[in-house]
C-alpha cells in the first residue's frame, strides 16, 4: 500500500478535487488525519467510505462497540491517549510479535510506524470507522474525565447543585407546612381549604398580571431585530470565529439522517464548525445508525462514559471538555436551525454589551399540523418564545433558557461551571445562575425547528421532566433567598419567583380547581360555595374568566404573528391542554421526591413528517 | 391629554360639573364595596362593567370626583387619538389640530366627557381600536391587531350597544385583510378571531356572571337603560321635551364623534376598494330592514350612525374626502356650538354640586328617606332618574341592586302593591329627565296617584308613596 488515501481518492474519483483540497485544509487546521477530516467534515458518508475501503483493501469495517476485551492489552502496551486519538487507531489483539490495530485510514503508515517504534511489535491493520474508534477511546479513557465533570458544580458550590433536591432546612419547612395543613384540615376543614384556595387564587391573580405584562412587553419587541439583514450581509466569512455545537442524543437512531440534514443547512464555514455528537456508551442502536449513515455529516462522535446520572447536562459537560469554539451552542437531535442562525449570533454577540453571555433563539415546530397535540404544542411554543422570553428580556428579568439553541460565550460558560448534571432542566438553571452573577441572557431573532411531541405518553414524560426541572431550579436558587435578592434585584427576583416557582404551582393548582369548577357547574355541589366566601369568589371568578381568556388570546396572537393562521381556532382548546400540564406536574412532584435526577427520555423521530421532506416541499 | 384631564378636574371643582352617570357608577361601586354585606357582583352584572370597574379605585379611596377625572381622562385620550387618526388619514396637521381644538372645547365634548364616564370611555376605546387598525395598515405589525381586538373588547363592555357597533364593523375586516399581506380562508378567519375574540370573551364572561349571580345569563339584556333611550326616538311628540332634548344631545354628540372617526377611516380603508360602498350600502339597507320589521330598535345615536354610513356609501367609491367635505364638517361643528350651549343651560348641575360637597348619592338618600317612614324590613322601589330603577331592601340599604336575585321587576311594575312596600318617584321635571321604567309605568301619577299606595310625603323633588295596608 504505497499510495496515500488522497491519491486513491483522486484516482477513483470518490471526491472532487476541490472538496478534497478543503478536507486537506481542515485536516491541517485541526491536526487530523485526512480520513477523519473527510468523515467528520462532512465530505464523505461513513457507509460510502467503509464500502470504498472494502473495495480498495478488502478490509471490512470492524464493529468495536462493546469490545472491552482489548482494554487489558492497552494497559499492557501503555500507549498514550493523545496519540491514539490523533492517529485514529486502537490496538485490538496481540498474536506473538504481531499486533492487530484498528485504524481509520488503512493507507496511512504513520500509526504503524509509531506503534512499532513504541512496542517493537509488527503491526497489522484492521479497519474501523471513527465512531467505533471513539467508542473504545472514550470508554477506556473517559471515565475519570466524566466523573470530574459530574461533580464540577457541586464541588465549587454544593448549594447551587441539585444533587440534593432539598436541603434539611427545606425539608423541615415542607414538613412544618404539611403538618400545619393537616392539623388545619382536621380541626377547621372548610376554613383551611378556603384559606388554601384563597392563597392559590391570589397567586393566580398575580400570575395573570405578570403574564399580561410579559406579553405586552414582548409584543412591543415584534419589530425589534437583534440582527438585521443588512448587518448579516456585512459579515465577512474570514472573520467568523470557531463555533462549537453540542448535539446530545440517546436512542435517536431514527433521526440520525435528520441531524446530518440540519447541520448541512448551516450557513457557516465548515472549517470553523466544531460539532460534537454526544452518544451514550450503551446506545448501540444510534451508534450503529451512525456507522451506517449514507449521507455526509459534519460531526465528531463523542462517547459519554456510562456513569450516573445519565442526563443531558452530564453529556454536555463531558462534550464541553473537547470543544474548541469561541462560542458554543446545543441542538437537540431533531433540530433544524435556520441556516443563518450561527452568523446572527456572532453579530449579536459583537453588538451586545459584555454582560450578555448567552443568546436564546426561538424554538418552533415543523410538524405542527400532525395532530391535535402538536398543534397545541406549537401554540404554546410560539407564545413562549415570541412573547414570554422577549417580555422577560424587555423587563430585564432572568430568562430560563430553552432546551436547545442557546448560544454561549465559551469563556463565560466555563466561568459558570457549565451545566448542573443533576438538574433535569439544566438550561433554565443556567439562565438563573447567569442572572445571579450579573450576566444577561439575550434573545436572537432566529428560529430552530423541532419535532413536536405527537404521542400523549411521550408528551407527559417530557413535560413532567420540564416541570420537575423548574421545581429543582426553584428549590436550588431559593436556598439563599437574601443573597439571590441582592444579586438579582427586586424586579428580577419577582420574575424568578413567579416564572420558575410559579409555573409548576400554576400547573398543580389547575387540576383541583378545574375539578371543583366542573363539579359545581355540572352537579351544583353546594359545599363548593362554602370554599369561596366573599372576596375569594370574586378573585376566583376573575382568574377563571380573565386568566383563561388572556391565555387563549395571547396564544392566538403568537401563532398569528408566525403566520400559522390555521392554528388560531385551536387556542380555544388550551384549557384542556393545561389539564395535561397539570397531570404532568403531579408526576413531576412525585418524581421530585422519589427520582429527583431521573431523566425522562423524550422519544424523537415519532413524527411521520421529516424536516428534510417538509423543507423540500416548502421549497 | 393631561391638559384636558386637568381641565375636567377644574370644571368639577370650580363649577360643580359632575356627571350623573359618573356619580351613579361611583355610588354603585361604593355600595358594592362597602355595603353590608359587600356585594361585588353588583359591578358589571347588569350595567356594562367597564365604567363600574374603572370607578373602583375612586370608590375605594372615597373620592367622588374620580368619575369626573375618569371622564376627562377618557376625553383626553379620545381627542389625542383623534388627532393621530386624522393625521394618519393624510389630513394636514393644521386641519387635524383645528378639529381637535374645536372638539375639545365644544360644549358637547365637555358635557359628554364631564358627565358620562362610561360613554367617554366607550368613545376612547373605539378610537383606540381604530387607531390600532390604522397603524396596522400602515406599519404592518401584527400586535396592532391585538391592540385593536383588545380595545374593541373593552368597547363592547363599555356600552350596551357595543355588540351592535361591533357587528357594523365586521364588514370592514375583509379590507383590513386585503390591505395586509394575508391570504387564504384561514387567514381571514384568523383576522376575525383576532379582532373579535376579546369582545366575545367579554360577552361570554358577562353572560356567565349574570348566570352565576342572577340565575339568568341574559339578565343584562333587560336593562332599563334600553327602555329609557327609546322614548326619545319613538315618541318625539312627547310632551316631555327634556327627554327628547336629552336624546338629541346624545345623538348630536354621537354624530360628531362618528363623523370625526369615520372620515379619516374611509380614505384609509375605502379608497383602495370600490366594493366597500356596496357593502356599506348593504349594511345600511339591512339595518333599516331589520329595524322596519322590529328585529332592531335603533336608538337616536344609531340613527345618526346609519345616516353617516349611508352618506359614506353615497360618497364612495374610492375617493378621498375633499376640501368641501372638510369644510362641511367644520361648519357643522361650529354650528353645533350655540345649539349645544343652549341645551346645556337646561341642565342644572345644582344637585351635582351638592353631592360634591360631601352629601351621599341621591339614590342613597331616596332609599333612606323612604326607609325612615317604614317601621320594619320592607322593599322599596326607587326611580333614580338615571334610567335605573332600583330596589332597596330596608333595613339593609346596601342592597341597592338591579335586578337582584329573586326580584321580578316586570311583575313588580305591573302590580307594585304585591311586591313593594314603598315607591319613590321624582318630579318629572327633575334632573335630566331620564325617567326610568318605574316612572313610565305610572305616567299620570301626579293626577291620579298610584293604586294601592298613598302619597306619604314630598321632599324637594321626591315623592314617597307607602302601601296602603298589607300586600293583597
Amino acid at each position: 500500500m504505497k499510495s496515500t488515501l488522497r491519491d486513491r481518492i483522486l484516482d477513483c474519483g470518490l471526491l472532487e478535487a476541490q472538496s478534497l483540497r478543503e478536507a486537506e485544509v481542515l485536516a491541517q487546521q485541526r491536526q487530523w488525519p485526512l480520513a477523519r477530516a473527510l468523515l467528520q467534515g462532512g465530505f464523505i458518508a461513513r457507509s460510502t467510505y467503509a464500502a470504498w475501503i472494502g473495495e480498495q483493501t478488502g478490509l471490512e469495517a470492524l464493529a468495536l462497540i462493546g469490545r472491552t476485551d482489548a482494554f487489558a492489552l492497552l494497559e499492557q502496551l501503555a500507549l498514550p491517549r493523545y496519540e491514539l486519538e490523533r492517529l485514529q487507531c486502537w490496538p485490538l489483539r496481540r498474536e506473538g510479535t504481531e499486533l492487530e490495530v484498528a485504524v481509520l485510514d488503512p493507507f496511512d503508515p504513520e500509526p504503524a510506524r509509531w506503534i512499532e517504534a513504541l512496542t517493537g511489535l509488527r503491526v497489522r491493520y484492521r479497519f474501523a470507522l471513527d465512531v467505533d474508534l471513539a467508542w473504545v477511546h472514550h470508554t477506556y479513557f473517559g471515565r475519570d474525565l466524566a466523573a470530574d465533570t459530574v461533580h464540577l458544580l457541586f464541588l465549587e458550590d454544593p448549594l447551587r447543585s441539585a444533587i440534593q433536591p432539598f436541603t434539611p432546612a427545606q425539608l423541615l419547612g415542607i414538613a412544618l407546612l404539611l403538618t400545619a395543613l393537616l392539623a388545619g384540615l382536621y380541626g377547621y376543614g372548610t376554613q383551611t381549604l378556603a384559606a388554601l384556595l384563597l392563597a392559590l387564587n391570589g397567586f393566580y391573580l398575580l400570575n395573570i398580571l405578570f403574564k399580561a405584562s410579559l406579553t405586552l412587553a414582548g409584543a412591543r419587541r415584534e419589530l425589534h431585530q437583534t440582527v438585521s439583514e443588512e448587518e448579516l450581509a456585512a459579515v465577512r466569512q474570514e472573520e467568523l470565529p470557531e463555533y462549537s455545537i453540542l448535539i446530545p442524543v440517546y436512542r435517536e437512531a431514527a433521526i440520525v439522517r435528520e441531524i446530518a440534514f440540519g447541520l448541512g443547512r448551516l450557513d457557516y464555514p465548515r472549517d470553523r464548525l466544531d460539532v460534537k455528537l454526544l452518544l451514550e456508551q450503551d446506545d448501540r442502536e444510534t451508534l450503529e445508525a451512525i456507522r451506517e449513515l449514507d449521507v455526509p455529516a459534519i460531526f465528531e462522535p463523542l462517547i459519554i462514559p456510562d456513569l450516573p446520572p445519565k442526563t443531558k447536562p452530564k453529556a454536555c459537560n463531558y462534550g464541553l471538555l473537547f470543544c474548541r469554539g469561541q462560542y458554543i451552542t446545543i441542538y437537540d437531535a431533531e433540530d433544524i436551525p435556520e441556516p443563518d442562525q450561527l452568523k446572527k449570533v456572532v453579530v449579536a454577540f459583537r453588538k451586545s454589551p459584555n454582560e450578555v453571555i448567552v443568546l436564546q433563539a426561538a424554538l418552533n415546530y415543523y410538524n405542527a399540523e400532525e395532530n391535535l397535540l402538536t398543534r397545541l404544542f406549537t401554540l404554546e411554543y410560539s407564545y413562549w418564545f415570541d412573547y414570554m422570553l422577549p417580555g422577560l428580556d424587555a423587563l430585564r428579568m432572568p430568562i430560563p433558557l430553552g432546551g436547545t439553541s442557546n448560544h454561549f460565550r465559551m469563556d463565560k460558560l466555563l466561568e459558570l461551571h457549565a451545566w448542573d448534571p443533576f438538574n433535569v432542566t439544566e438550561d433554565a438553571d443556567l439562565g438563573i445562575r447567569a442572572a445571579a452573577r450579573g450576566y444577561r441572557v439575550g434573545i436572537v431573532n432566529s428560529t430552530t425547528y423541532e419535532e413536536a411531541n405527537k404521542s400523549l405518553g411521550n408528551w407527559i414524560r417530557q413535560r413532567s421532566r420540564w416541570i420537575k426541572g423548574y421545581m429543582q431550579t426553584f428549590l436550588v436558587h431559593i436556598r439563599r433567598p437574601i443573597q439571590l435578592w441582592r444579586s438579582l434585584g427586586g424586579r428580577a427576583m419577582i420574575g424568578f419567583i413567579l416564572f420558575i416557582g410559579g409555573s409548576p404551582l400554576a400547573f398543580l393548582g389547575h387540576l383541583p380547581l378545574s375539578v371543583l369548577f366542573a363539579g359545581w357547574l355540572l352537579f351544583r355541589w353546594s359545599w363548593v360555595e362554602a370554599l369561596f366566601p366573599g372576596w375569594a369568589l370574586y378573585v376566583a371568578l376573575f382568574n377563571f374568566l380573565v386568566g383563561n381568556a388572556l391565555m387563549i388570546y395571547v396564544n392566538m396572537v403568537a401563532v398569528f404573528r408566525r403566520g400559522l393562521y390555521h392554528l388560531l381556532p385551536y387556542a380555544f382548546l388550551n384549557p384542556l391542554y393545561w389539564l395535561l400540564h397539570s397531570v404532568a406536574a403531579y408526576k413531576a412532584l412525585w418524581q421530585l421526591f422519589f427520582k429527583p435526577s431521573y431523566w425522562e427520555k423524550t422519544r424523537h423521530g415519532l413524527s411521520q413528517i421529516r424536516p428534510s421532506e417538509m423543507l423540500a416541499r416548502a421549497a | 391629554m393631561a391638559i384636558y384631564s386637568s381641565f375636567g378636574l377644574l370644571l368639577a371643582y370650580g363649577y360643580g360639573f359632575l356627571g350623573r352617570e359618573g356619580l351613579f357608577l361611583y355610588a354603585k361601586a361604593r355600595l358594592a364595596l362597602y355595603g353590608e354585606p359587600a356585594r361585588l357582583e353588583n359591578l358589571g352584572l347588569v350595567y356594562p362593567p367597564t365604567g363600574l370597574l374603572l370607578n373602583l379605585p375612586g370608590a375605594i379611596l372615597g373620592w367622588p370626583v374620580a368619575p369626573v377625572f375618569l371622564s376627562a381622562l377618557a376625553g383626553g385620550i379620545t381627542l389625542t387619538a383623534l388627532v393621530y387618526l386624522w393625521r394618519h388619514a393624510q389630513v394636514g396637521r393644521a386641519s387635524a389640530v383645528l378639529v381637535a381644538i374645536v372638539m375639545a372645547l365644544h360644549p358637547l365634548s365637555l358635557q359628554a366627557f364631564g358627565t358620562g364616564s362610561s360613554t367617554a370611555w366607550a368613545a376612547a376605546w373605539l378610537l383606540l381600536a381604530l387607531l390600532s387598525l390604522t397603524k396596522l395598515l400602515e406599519r404592518r405589525i401584527s400586535y396592532y391587531l391585538m391592540f385593536c381586538g383588545l380595545a374593541m373588547g373593552a368597547y363592547t363592555l363599555s356600552r350596551f350597544d357595543g355588540v351592535l357597533i361591533l357587528l357594523l364593523f365586521a364588514p370592514f375586516v375583509p379590507f383590513v385583510f386585503r390591505e395586509y399581506s394575508f391570504s387564504g380562508r384561514w387567514a381571514l378567519l384568523a383576522v376575525y378571531l383576532m379582532l373579535l375574540s376579546p369582545a366575545l370573551f367579554g360577552l361570554a364572561g358577562w353572560v356567565f356572571l349574570n348566570w352565576v349571580f342572577l340565575g339568568d345569563g341574559w339578565a343584562f339584556l333587560r336593562d332599563p337603560q334600553l327602555y329609557v333611550r327609546i322614548p326619545g326616538v319613538l315618541e318625539p311628540g312627547s310632551t316631555d321635551l327634556l327627554v327628547v332634548r336629552s336624546s338629541l344631545l346624545d345623538a348630536m354628540w354621537t354624530g360628531i364623534t362618528w363623523t370625526a372617526i369615520g372620515v379619516p377611516l374611509f380614505p384609509l380603508v375605502v379608497a383602495r376598494s370600490g366594493r366597500l360602498s356596496g357593502l356599506l350600502l348593504a349594511s345600511w339597507l339591512g339595518y333599516w330592514i331589520l329595524a322596519y320589521f322590529g328585529a332592531i330598535r335603533p336608538a337616536a345615536e344609531d340613527l345618526v350612525l346609519l345616516l353617516l354610513l349611508g352618506s359614506a356609501a353615497a360618497f364612495l367609491p374610492g375617493r378621498r374626502p375633499n376640501r368641501l367635505w372638510y369644510g362641511s364638517l367644520m361648519i357643522a361643528l361650529v354650528l353645533t356650538i350655540p345649539g349645544s350651549l343652549h341645551l346645556l343651560q337646561r341642565y342644572g348641575t345644582a344637585e351635582a354640586r351638592e353631592l360634591w360637597s360631601g352629601s351621599p348619592p341621591p339614590i342613597w338618600e331616596q332609599a333612606r328617606a323612604a326607609a325612615e317612614r317604614l317601621s320594619k324590613a320592607q322593599t322599596i322601589l326607587l326611580d333614580d332618574t338615571e334610567g335605573f330603577p332600583i330596589v332597596a331592601c330596608f333595613p339593609d340599604l346596601s342592597r341597592l341592586l338591579l335586578p337582584y336575585r329573586g326580584y321580578r321587576f316586570a311583575e313588580a311594575l305591573a302590580a307594585p302593591e304585591r311586591h313593594a312596600e314603598a315607591l319613590v318617584l321624582p318630579d318629572p321635571g327633575y334632573g335630566n329627565g331620564r325617567l326610568d321604567r318605574l316612572h313610565r309605568s305610572f305616567p299620570d301619577w301626579q293626577l291620579e296617584g298610584i293604586a294601592g299606595f298613598h302619597l306619604e310625603e314630598r321632599i324637594g323633588p321626591w315623592y314617597i308613596f307607602l302601601r296602603k295596608g298589607e300586600a293583597p
